[in-house]
């Protein structure tokens, strides 16, 4: 029994069982195999055996369904502490999944400071320069230009961040937000020469200011990348 | 989430131990979904166990010897068309874990009544 995507000829109570399937494969993954293999089986007994009792005991369709809703929300922090202790215990007896499950953690540690840095980067530049609008000494249509790009490569991570949520995707998420990074930190140091009185004293008395700042973005995009590349399924390459 | 003391049960624990031996009583071993059935009925809000909840509890029981477990024969599940069941029983030790927490209630019962009266 696998969990299905929804269809207008599916009951609610169809579609409710498919949700805690489709839970019950998320706090499972890389739990030891047989123990995955095992709550997961249980779970599918439970949910046939909730629908038998149910059609014998009468209880209708829209009951039934709000009866598995709430015993599937109601046990999400214990399927989440239950992993835990799971994947400790693997991490404990296999030095292996403990060696690639700490890179993996500093992998999406590395990702999420990276994306947070990105986004509170555009944020700032769009802000700092519709702020500071008519106030600035130069070539207007610079800033402008640099502002959108800005704000273009920032809507752009939020899709990257999107795409980071789904862990199918997750890949895909990384790749695209190395490619907003490089906008945000690029267009963005370029608005911000101008729009900040800080940043342009840097870029004027840091002698290759915007070499080191585009050096340092290629560096965080390329890291980005890489995790792109180790996340990407066997599928797909 | 409380720490809990070594040696005493939660009250889910008390609960699956309590109505575990009523089912196997009946039925010589039970399964999830009948546990979570036969602890709505018994208690006052009526409401299932969670999932998470209840395997969460029931691994851990499992693991600490308080109860067996046991995939049923597939044979059986094949014949009554559904999938197969994880089989429960409680241990003799569940029994006694069960035993300890009631007199442990039972004598905090008397202690509050002693200090009232």
């Amino acid at each position: 029994m696998r969990p299905r995507r929804a269809t207008s000829e599916e009951s609610r109570t169809d579609r409710a069982a498919n949700r805690v399937l489709r839970w019950c494969d998320c706090y499972t993954r890389d739990v030891d195999p047989e123990r995955a293999t095992q709550r997961r089986s249980e779970i599918i007994s439970d949910l046939h055996e909730h629908r038998e009792w149910a059609t014998d005991a009468g209880v209708t369709d829209a009951d039934v369904a709000r009866q598995i809703r709430r015993r599937h929300f109601a046990g999400l922090w214990d399927d989440l502490s239950w992993r835990r202790t799971e994947l400790r215990a693997r991490a404990a007896s296999d030095p292996r999944f403990a060696k690639d499950r700490a890179i993996e953690i500093s992998a999406v540690s590395l990702v999420a400071a990276l994306a947070a840095l990105t986004l509170s980067w555009g944020l700032l530049v769009v802000v700092r320069v519709a702020l500071s609008v008519g106030h600035w000494a130069g070539p207007s249509g610079e800033v402008y230009d640099a502002a959108i790009e800005t704000s273009v490569s920032t809507a752009i991570a939020v899709i990257g961040l999107l795409l980071l949520i789904r862990w199918r995707t997750r890949w895909m998420g990384a790749a695209v937000l190395a490619v907003a990074l490089y906008g945000v930190m690029h267009f963005g140091l370029v608005a911000m020469n101008y729009a900040s009185t800080t940043m342009g004293w840097l870029q004027f008395m840091v002698p290759g200011w915007q070499l080191i700042t585009d050096g340092v973005a290629v560096g965080c995009a390329a890291l980005l990348m890489a995790v792109a590349v180790w996340w990407m399924p066997e599928e797909a390459r | 989430m409380p720490r809990r003391t070594p040696g005493k049960l939660l009250e889910i624990e008390r609960q699956i131990l309590e109505q575990g031996i009523a089912l196997q009583a009946a039925n010589s071993s039970f399964y999830g979904f009948s546990l979570a059935k036969r602890i709505a009925e018994s208690s006052a809000s009526g409401g299932l166990t969670a999932h998470g909840t209840l395997y969460k509890a029931l691994a851990r029981m499992t693991a600490a010897g308080l109860l067996e477990a046991e995939w049923e024969h597939p044979a059986i599940a094949e014949g009554a068309n559904r999938p197969r069941r994880r089989l429960y029983r409680v241990t003799g030790e569940g029994e006694r874990a069960l035993a300890r927490a009631t007199s442990t209630i039972v004598q905090s019962h008397v202690a509050a009544r002693t200090a009232i009266v």
